[in-house]
């Protein structure tokens, strides 16, 4: 079984925007897209004065220097490293915060974690046995464009010759070959892509394709060794005097299918074409763009260079897709997560273009290179496969809903994914979209819009934004439905979200996932406001009733989590439905809901209300105010009024001794002492999920003191909903109302 | 100490990478000290005691999935994300970062002497939960695919692994857990 480890790229220690373009090329690009290079050669550092696993100090001093050589041995680079001294002191857990991450004192410590003790310490205990150690510049600047300082761990548990399941072992072959990839990047090199099939394949036979620089040890023998591709990468970096001159280069940029935008993010090979494994060479699209605020040099937009090829050889070009799983720490390029591609393809001469026929993408036009003079302005522009572009690929180009309901067909598979689309909020950090195509909605009014894939063939996810296309604000997101809607698809997509009438929303519906699309099926509802978005107030009870009814407010309040079961509002502000300051009194806007699909409450599954018990405020309180009784009417109408079975409003007594006879009894304030109370039957139950009542004013008057001014007064409202199975949903909610 | 950085070198970056051993979900739950599903609560950043920048995240924890937990877990990352009020920034490569109102199973390392915890494996240890449709999912990350790889009915192709539900997560958790306890 092949042990995997990941090399993870990330800052350590930042002080200005950071610039990242990895592949085999330059770790670290300023806004000028010059690479950032040791300005000192050789380049220095400071080992460690103690031990290093089975180690001792002079070996692992003779270990690092090794693991430099490597790359100071290519004929065609200048670089050189040099051991600078040792550090003052034996680094331990105690003292390790005096070197690591220190700009300015001229150390770049190589510390030897003899143990794992200094990875436990400063990671936590168990993390000695997984992480192998560290390594990089620690600081640079950007004018000019230079890394100053860097540093390294080195975690000797894994040399240090005991294998346990508490003490895990490599061989010193791969602790190697991790670390000449780690002073790659200690150098400025980034991750390389180059022979990902070859890396990919579980055959060993072949890893001798794979580059020292591959985001992922995958042989510890093979890529000990440095590739054409690591070789060429360092060379370009750190020439050697006649590197350029006597070597070809192959220069251009990559297009979009539209043939005008450029496409950062494509990964570009040159294979000889005698020895298309071996003599090969890859960089990233764009992999010197890197705009800071916006501004970069545009001529560097999705433009790539391939240097360090073979006078007089013949190379065919290629771009592939970056391989989706390198992102974050494992990145290459310089999008994360990777862009997609609609296709691989050959560059094809003058048949170069977006379609087939002409550009058919596998057949190759060779290029022939010659020493110093690169052959430039290689420009691929993408086909954009088996589909053609839709309309609306673009989000400028969003299709506007007229009216709703709405429902569309699209083929997505000549869909591309855009640089400027925006990030998918439900997706996890990393994880692609692809073939997007885009919607434009105008909200029709106050009220809930539903937005869902369901009927596509192929795994969607929707995305909903407000602002424009050029700086869009994620507004709502979903991924899948999930196996509980076997009528959509698992894997469709359905989001539902309260708006305002007005509100423009721009609908991103895209592949989830690397490049593929297919048969989309968008449909677009809208409806009066219900529950459905999680925005209502429960009242709090069993978390399996909990649904059975809960209060929709107007207008919708801010919750932050979950909300409370109590409404502030001050008279006279947006949420006083009098609107007037000067009437010492708010009046809270509410509407019942019952049989909620409230996403909040997993737990509560809505099956049917047969009754509705309002308990508070009671219409016949022996110690009612006029408003109390006014409430309870209020609230008793829209009660009764859910337009769901047959209600019937008839007469109970709490106190059970006593009959309420007739409906005058109920009405009657102070009749049986207070203790009968209306409630609302249906008959049948209500089955119908998220029906909502009429919205009931709810008026709290303030309080009028002796001295004559106003202050805080507050009303409790009390409901219970029962199903036809006993299912009981006792809600409170106070209403307080301040001047 | 780690000491200030930012006055020294008027514009400063850097770029670091770290080794780790990729892991399954048994390898996972095995050399975890502790786990739980849990939400963010609080995140704050600043210099412990020994002068190291660190972060003190806070969770609630739901649910314990591994160990024994008393109310809410409030660990002390080595590192920051975001910048301190001096204008050093040390973010160790790979580890990863919180935010409020985040929910995730996350299988934490014991603390060492120094105070220091963080996810088994740093980012590998930490599974994001979100909701679709009210149904609670565990989404892949870069750092966790091969992990959730490891869990039956995972239907999606790695490594670009989606999501899978919560339950199901959890109660190959609970099996693996009852696993590790036996050996």
């Amino acid at each position: 079984m092949r042990r995997t480890i990941s090399f993870c790229l990330v800052l350590v220690l930042e002080l200005a925007v950071a610039q990242r373009a990895t592949a085999a090329e330059p770790l670290l690009v300023n806004s000028a897209g010059q690479p950032a290079v040791w300005m000192t050669i050789p380049v220095p550092y400071n080992p460690d004065r103690g031990t290093l696993g089975a180690l001792d100090n002079a070996s692992a001093r003779q270990f690092v220097s090794d693991r430099f050589q490597p790359w100071a041995a290519v004929p065609t680079t200048n670089i050189r490293f040099t051991d600078a001294g040792q550090l003052p002191t034996d680094v331990t857990a105690a003292n390790v915060g005096t070197y690591l991450g220190t700009c300015g004192d001229h150390l770049n410590p190589i510390i030897f974690d003899t143990d794992g003790s200094i990875i436990r310490s400063l990671l936590g205990v168990g993390n000695e046995n997984i992480v192998l150690g560290e390594a990089g510049p620690d600081c640079a600047t950007t004018s000019p464009s230079a890394i100053t300082e860097a540093s390294a761990i080195l975690n000797g548990r894994f040399i240090d010759g005991i294998n346990s399941a508490s003490n895990p072992e490599i061989t010193i072959e791969e602790f190697g070959a991790v670390f000449t990839h780690e002073f790659g990047h200690y150098a400025g090199l980034g991750h390389s892509q180059i022979n990902l099939t070859e890396a990919f394949d579980n055959d060993s036979s072949n890893d001798n394709a794979i580059a020292t620089m591959f985001p992922i040890l995958i042989n510890g023998t093979e890529q000990a060794s440095l590739n054409l591709d690591d070789e060429v990468a360092i060379s370009t970096l750190y020439p050697a005097p006649g590197f350029f001159a006597s070597t070809g280069s192959i220069r251009g940029t990559v297009w979009r299918p539209d043939g005008v935008t450029p496409f950062q993010g494509a990964y570009v090979i040159a294979r000889a074409v005698t020895d298309p494994r071996i003599q090969a060479v890859g960089v990233t699209s764009g992999f010197l763009f890197n705009p800071t605020n916006g501004v970069g040099v545009s001529s560097l937009h999705g433009y790539y260079e391939l240097n360090g090829l073979t006078p007089g050889t013949d190379y065919t070009l290629e771009i592939e897709a970056i391989y989706p799983g390198f992102t974050g720490g494992s990145g290459v390029g310089p999008v994360d997560p990777p862009a997609a591609l609609p296709v691989p393809e050959f560059w094809n001469g003058a048949n170069e273009a977006a379609t087939n026929p002409p550009d058919d993408p596998t057949e190759a036009t060779p290029i022939t290179v010659s020493a110093g003079a690169p052959v430039t302005n290689v420009d691929i522009t993408m086909n954009s496969v088996s589909g053609s572009l839709p309309s609306n690929d673009q989000c400028a180009d969003a299709v506007a809903i007229g009216s709703l309901p709405f429902s569309a067909t699209a083929d997505t598979t000549g869909a591309v994914e855009s640089p400027t689309d925006p990030s998918m909020s439900c997706l996890p950090v990393g994880y692609p979209a692809s073939n997007t195509v885009w919607y434009a909605l105008t909200a029709p009014g106050d009220g809930v819009v539903t937005l869902d894939t369901c009927g596509s063939n192929f795994d969607t996810v929707i995305g909903v934004f407000t602002g424009t296309c050029a700086a869009p604000v994620a507004r709502a997101c979903n991924d899948d439905v999930g196996s509980g809607d076997a009528t959509c698809g698992t894997l469709q997509s359905r989001t539902v979200f309260d708006v305002s009438a007005g509100e423009v929303l721009l609908i991103e519906v895209a592949q989830t996932g690397p490049p593929q699309g297919g048969a989309l099926v968008f449909n677009a509802t809208f409806g009066p406001r219900s529950c459905v978005t999680g925005d209502c107030l429960p009242g709090r009870s069993a978390a399996a009733s909990e649904c059975l009814a809960e209060w929709l407010i107007s207008p919708q309040p801010v919750f932050s989590g979950r909300p409370s079961t109590q409404l502030t509002c001050h008279d006279g502000e947006s949420c006083d439905a009098d609107g007037d300051p000067t009437n010492h009194s708010c009046t809270f806007t509410l509407a019942l809901c019952v049989n909620n699909t409230d996403p909040r409450f997993l737990k509560c599954v809505p099956s049917d209300v047969s009754r509705l018990d309002l308990t508070a405020p009671n219409r016949n309180g022996t110690r009612n105010k006029p408003e109390d009784t006014a409430n309870a009417d209020a609230l008793l109408a829209a009660l009764a009024a859910i337009p769901e079975g047959v209600s019937s409003g008839t007469c109970t007594n709490l106190a059970g001794g006593t009959s309420c006879l007739v409906n005058a009894d109920c009405n009657s304030p102070g009749k049986h002492d207070g203790r009968c109370r209306r409630f609302v039957a249906f008959m049948p139950p209500v089955t119908t999920p998220n029906v909502c009542g009429a919205p009931a004013p709810v008026v709290v008057p303030l309080t009028h003191r002796a001295s004559g001014t106003y202050g805080a007064a507050t009303k409790h409202v009390r409901l219970r909903a029962t199903s036809s199975t006993r299912r009981l949903d006792s809600d409170a909610l106070t209403l307080r109302c301040l001047p | 100490m780690l000491s200030t950085v930012g006055v020294l070198i008027a514009a400063v970056t850097a770029t670091s990478a770290t080794m780790t051993m990729q892991l399954d979900l048994a390898q996972i739950v095995a050399a975890a000290g502790r786990a739980f599903v849990g939400r963010v609560v609080a995140v704050h950043a600043g210099r412990d005691q020994a002068g190291i920048p660190s972060t003190w995240v806070t969770f609630t924890v739901d649910q314990v999935v591994k160990g024994t937990l008393h109310g809410d877990v409030t660990i002390k990352q080595f590192g920051t994300a975001t910048r301190l009020e001096d204008g050093s920034l040390l973010r160790m490569p790979g580890l990863p970062t919180y935010a409020v109102g985040e929910e995730m199973v996350v299988f934490l390392s014991g603390e060492s002497e120094a105070g220091f915890s963080s996810p088994i494996g740093l980012a590998q240890g930490k599974f994001p939960i979100i909701r679709h449709a009210g149904h609670a999912m565990v989404a892949a990350t870069a750092e966790n695919a091969r992990a959730l790889r490891s869990v039956r009915r995972l239907d999606k192709p790695p490594p670009t692994t989606a999501e899978i539900p919560l339950n199901d997560f959890l109660d190959q958790i609970a099996q693996l857990v009852a696993q590790s306890n036996r050996q």
